[in-house]
């Protein structure tokens, strides 16, 4: 039986490639063996084990081990950065919303957006451009810089721009977590406002001109729920 | 009347007919047919204007025919159109660019647009997507501004530019030749999309030369032959400054006889120009 398999392990080592019957001759096989399971298997084994071990904390009966559990994988993914990884492969958009709001001192100081917001729901607003423009040829705008709108969540307002392009607004976990309080009433998270500043409104001519996106993610950052990414 | 004295009545009148023909007789504008050397068989109109003899100004569109902006949408051919109608414009010579960028409305300019020291549009600071370099016309996309101070014209950087300085501006670019002769394009500008330009070049003996690519272009290319003096086949400019180009790049001639005459496509609207008069 010996002499057969022996016999069979030949026959078999002449289709090997070159370098596996190298390795063979040399009796370096199980050598190989180790190296290939601590490069390839036991680092996959180890996350396997590692996502089933989070899983079952994440389901326990036990508070401890489920905020053990949540404290365990916010950490993971923000050492791994795979929110940021998702949010530029658009894995976790809910939905993009585009806008181009126009606002005149004197006849429309403030606009209003409808969006479909849930509290604790990720969002990121861009600003492509904001611009202020003389709307009449005796008109002649400020060069100073001013800030010229003011954008609110509800009541909330969330900041004051100046002209300029690609602007920023993160509604993200931190924000979440200092302004939820503020929000007690869904129906103020279905408005985005944008309204011309005071100085903005004391020009006596001129419009703002302000474009961009409203992206809404599934991520959920609602404190004391199940929340996270 | 004695001899002598008819004779002398009649050279008198001779020259007061030929004097204004001696003084047409060297026009303010020339068009010639150029081959922008180093990019091929690359050809370009250019248009050469001469300051001195000439008054340029900077035009918002929309305002300029008597519209806001969102109301006009004109390209520059039908621009030219619109100025043929108007009195002071019927019975002259002129010559009208196209100028800078637009934003989201094709008549409402990107940068700044000042026209007789009214200020129709602010600075833009949009940083440059190839700033390899730190000149400081590298750092902004729309990096050089077209300047009145004083009649006199100079293409100044975005950190050059101080509000209130210019009685006339418009912001383009990028700027090819930096003040002085120097380059302002890398090479690496090769990788991007050629398109159709429209360039303004200022030399320093007060000439304007625009020139118009007749295929699309690099700008690169544009700028080595643009900086390069004009014994080496160049075009000598001092500075040089990229407009909108593509379909936007155009510019109409109106000769005191004759028809109008177009260059480039200026199919597309703009929103700001520069007219050349004669003095």
């Amino acid at each position: 039986m010996r002499a057969w398999l022996q016999k069979a392990r030949d026959a078999v080592t002449v289709f090997l490639p070159k370098s596996l019957q190298e390795i063979l001759a040399r009796g370096l096989f199980k050598v190989l063996l180790v190296l290939v399971a601590g490069v390839f298997v036991l680092p996959v084994a180890t996350l396997s084990l590692a996502a089933l071990t989070l899983q079952v904390m994440n389901r326990s009966d036990y508070a401890f081990m489920r905020a053990a559990g949540r404290a365990i994988t916010d950490a993971v993914h923000e050492g791994l950065s795979t929110e940021e990884v998702a949010a530029r492969s658009n894995a976790r958009l809910d939905y993009l919303q585009w806008f181009e709001v126009r606002l005149t001192p004197k006849k429309r100081s403030k606009r209003d957006l409808a969006l479909n917001i849930k509290r604790g729901q990720k969002v990121i607003i861009e600003f492509r451009a904001l611009s202020l423009h003389a709307d009449s040829v005796g008109c002649s705008v400020p060069e100073d810089d001013p800030e010229l709108v003011e954008i609110y969540l509800g009541r909330e307002l969330l900041r004051r721009l100046p002209a300029g392009s690609n602007q920023t607004i993160i509604l993200g976990k931190q924000w979440w977590e200092n302004a939820a309080k503020s929000f007690d009433d869904d129906q103020l998270l279905q408005t985005l406002g944008f309204r011309l500043t005071p100085e903005a409104r004391e020009l006596g001519c001129g419009e703002v001109s302000v474009e961009g996106g409203v992206q809404v993610f599934k991520d959920l950052y609602i404190a004391g729920g199940g929340g996270g990414v | 009347m004695t001899p002598s004295l008819s004779i002398l009545v009649g050279v008198c009148l001779f020259l007061s007919t030929v004097s204004p023909q001696k003084k047409g007789a060297v026009p303010w504008w020339t068009v010639q047919d150029r081959v922008v050397t180093g990019a091929g068989s690359l050809g370009a109109h250019v248009i050469e204007i001469d300051l001195s003899r000439s008054r340029m100004r900077v035009a918002s569109v929309p305002f300029e025919t008597g519209k806001r902006p969102g109301e006009a949408q004109l390209n520059v051919n039908e621009l030219a159109d619109q100025l043929q109608t108007r009195p002071d414009y019927r019975l002259r010579e002129w010559v009208v660019v196209n100028g800078g960028f637009s934003s989201a409305d094709p008549d409402s300019p990107v940068g700044l647009l000042v026209v007789d020291g009214r200020v129709y549009s602010t600075l833009s600071k949009m940083p440059s997507r190839f700033a390899d370099n730190l000149s400081p016309f590298a750092a902004f996309r729309l990096s050089g501004v077209l300047c009145s101070r004083g009649g006199i014209w100079s293409i100044l950087s975005v950190p050059q530019y101080k509000a209130g300085t210019c009685s006339q501006a418009l912001q383009a670019g990028p700027v090819l030749v930096e003040p002085g002769g120097r380059l302002a394009i890398s090479k690496t500008e090769l990788g991007q999309q050629p398109f159709l330009r429209s360039v303004l070049c200022l030399t320093s003996t007060a000439k304007a030369r625009v020139v118009l690519t007749k295929a699309p272009a690099h700008l690169y290319h544009l700028a080595v032959w643009m900086a390069s003096p004009e014994a080496n086949t160049g075009l000598g400019c001092d500075s040089a400054l990229n407009l909108s180009g593509d379909s936007s790049a155009g510019a109409v001639i109106k000769p005191l006889k004759g028809s109008l005459r177009t260059f480039g496509e200026g199919s597309f609207p703009i929103p700001s120009a520069m007219i050349f008069t004669s003095r």
